[in-house]
């Protein structure tokens, strides 16, 4: 059965309980934000599948699996950002459903990888709220990569990175600049002879590496940010 | 191929743009659904940003890079630290990687990080001033060669070996103090106590068959400091329940370097060893390529050295591993600064 707040029949929108979905009779004119119509709804779920009580199950199933994974990734608006999801679908069903010959259920979740994505970018500000000018864009909180001054921001940022560099502890810190030396074969070569050293197989010395980078590309962020604001 | 490298392989396709529609798709669920999947997509991510700053890529690659990897703002950023990092090794002298340096003299322990750019520099000099430098050491080391014997001669302080450790179950206290609680020995006491009662006591060991010689000091009365370097035995236990039994190191201002024997099992097999020195969880130093010997007392042992300004009073534990051996012993250990 398909869930109660996505179909509604009279044009004066309703909140259902759940805050699952809202679906306006009456769309608003083409400069405001997309919403869910009816029509959209229905061509979605003819894109999961032309008997309309196997798609609402198919449809259920999806968005049970999206909550269930948006709140597995710390997302305490699970369910918003399924709508969110099924939202970004249905706008752009009548460009994919010529094209795409694969599996639909995917689709949904490769979609929700995007949502889930610009949730972790962004700061949540109206988290749980009604008020659906919390979707719009924010502004990039770390712009300084898109400046033009790129000599200053060079020396801006070896000066962060040899901050950062000098917080990691003594054998991360060997380790990152170990693992970055040589070129092309050489750089190969060492890193297997680091990893040897180390007692680590190659792919966990990446990981490993990996990690480094992380923390070290936030330390730079950070410092970025806090310089620029100086 | 195995499944590993060809999931690295379909997500590098993935970053470049070059999979249909549908393989897209597949690739993105499970970025969303598998945690592991997109551990894996951001080291991937990394080192295509690694190989373009690099110049590692193909000219088609660098092109759909340009195109469709760069397409997305945030990977700028990711852009320009690779090519920062990537500056800043390039500006490093070359450094002998300090995981595997190991200390092979009991009386010297170099200080970390070995730097080792001297080498590489002097190959760029005259053989002029490379003879005077050789000229200039070889006068120093014999000037320091003739101080060193004519105070040993004055002297005359043998230095001797360090007794066998005591079991745990020997040495109950903590306190270092009193020898007969000591699980690890100090042996840079000066040699005028050795024999007598009261404040010497505490290097005897009693049950030792050699106590006389086991409660022998390495370095000469008086404080000379000669021998900078107090060796200690360490047996196997992390003393997860507490320190009341943990053996103490104890550490005098005019110790310079702490050598640290760890008991292996005389049927590890293992070639080469593992070393993580952590306190509080957290790792001070990494050894690597250490090597067991054999003690003629103890056995089988592991030999560390590092400065004694490295050690503070507080607790730590060593996590040995033989290489290809998945067991990891501990050996804890408290210090104290006298």
């Amino acid at each position: 059965m398909l869930d109660s707040g996505f179909v509604k029949t009279d044009s004066q929108p309703i909140r259902p309980v759940d805050r699952s979905r809202i679906v306006l009779a009456d769309p608003p004119p083409p400069k405001e934000e997309w919403v869910l119509t009816p029509e959209s709804f229905d061509g979605l779920l003819a894109w999961l599948d032309p008997n309309r009580d196997h798609a609402a199950e198919i449809y259920e199933e999806i968005r049970s699996g999206l909550i269930k994974r948006f709140r597995q990734l710390g997302c305490q608006d699970g369910e918003d950002l399924a709508n969110e999801t099924f939202d970004r679908v249905a706008k752009k069903l009548p460009q994919i459903a010529p094209v795409y010959k694969g599996d639909r259920a995917p689709y949904f979740f490769s979609v929700a990888y995007y949502v889930h994505k610009e949730r972790q970018r962004k700061p949540v500000v109206k988290s749980l709220t009604n008020d659906d000018s919390s979707s719009e864009e924010l502004p990039d909180p770390n712009p300084w990569y898109d400046n033009d001054d790129d000599d200053r921001d060079d020396e801006l940022l070896d000066e962060c990175l040899k901050q950062c560099l000098e917080r990691l502890s003594h054998s991360n810190r060997e380790m990152i600049l170990q693992y970055y030396r040589g070129e092309r074969n050489v750089k190969i070569k060492l890193r297997k002879e680091l990893a040897a050293q180390m007692g680590i197989k190659v792919g966990n010395l990446r990981l490993k590496a990996q990690r480094i980078r992380v923390d070290l590309k936030k330390c730079i962020l950070d410092c970025m940010e806090a310089k620029a604001s100086t | 191929m195995t499944e590993h490298s060809q999931d690295e392989t379909l997500l590098r396709r993935y970053l470049l743009g070059q999979l249909s529609l549908e393989e897209q798709v597949q690739v993105e669920a499970r970025l969303f659904l598998q945690d592991e999947y997109e551990q894996l997509a951001e080291a991937v991510e990394t080192e295509l940003i690694d190989d373009y700053a690099y110049h590692d890529l193909s000219e088609t690659e660098r092109q759909e890079f340009n195109d469709h990897f760069l397409a997305r703002s945030d990977r700028h950023e990711d852009l320009r630290i690779a090519r920062a990092l990537k500056r800043f090794v390039n500006s490093q002298p070359e450094v002998i990687n300090p995981l595997v340096a190991q200390p092979t003299d009991t009386r010297n322990v170099s200080p970390f990080p070995v730097q080792v750019g001297f080498w590489s520099r002097m190959r760029n000099r005259s053989p002029a001033a490379m003879a005077l430098a050789a000229g200039v050491l070889i006068v120093f080391f014999v000037i320091i060669w003739f101080i060193f014997q004519s105070a040993r001669k004055e002297r005359e302080v043998p230095f001797q070996a360090q007794q066998p450790r005591p079991a745990a179950t020997e040495l109950p206290s903590r306190e270092p103090v009193q020898p007969q609680d000591e699980q690890v020995r100090n042996v840079d006491k000066p040699a005028q106590n050795q024999g007598s009662t009261g404040q010497n006591e505490r290097y005897r060991r009693p049950r030792s068959k050699r106590s006389d010689e086991a409660l022998e000091v390495s370095t000469p009365p008086n404080g000379s400091g000669l021998v900078t370097t107090a060796t200690f035995i360490i047996p196997p236990g992390d003393f997860v329940r507490g320190e009341a039994n943990m053996p103490v190191v104890s550490i005098s201002s005019e110790t310079k370097a702490v050598a640290l024997k760890l008991p292996v099992p005389e049927n590890d097999s293992s070639q080469e060893y593992r070393a993580t020195l952590q306190s509080r969880s957290q790792t001070i130093y990494t050894w690597s390529r250490l090597t067991a010997e054999a003690d003629e007392e103890i056995g089988k042992i592991v030999l560390m050295k590092l400065p004694s300004k490295l050690l503070h009073e507080q607790t730590y534990i060593i996590k040995l591993r033989g290489m290809g051996n998945p067991t990891e012993v501990n050996y804890g250990f408290q210090v104290r600064k006298r």
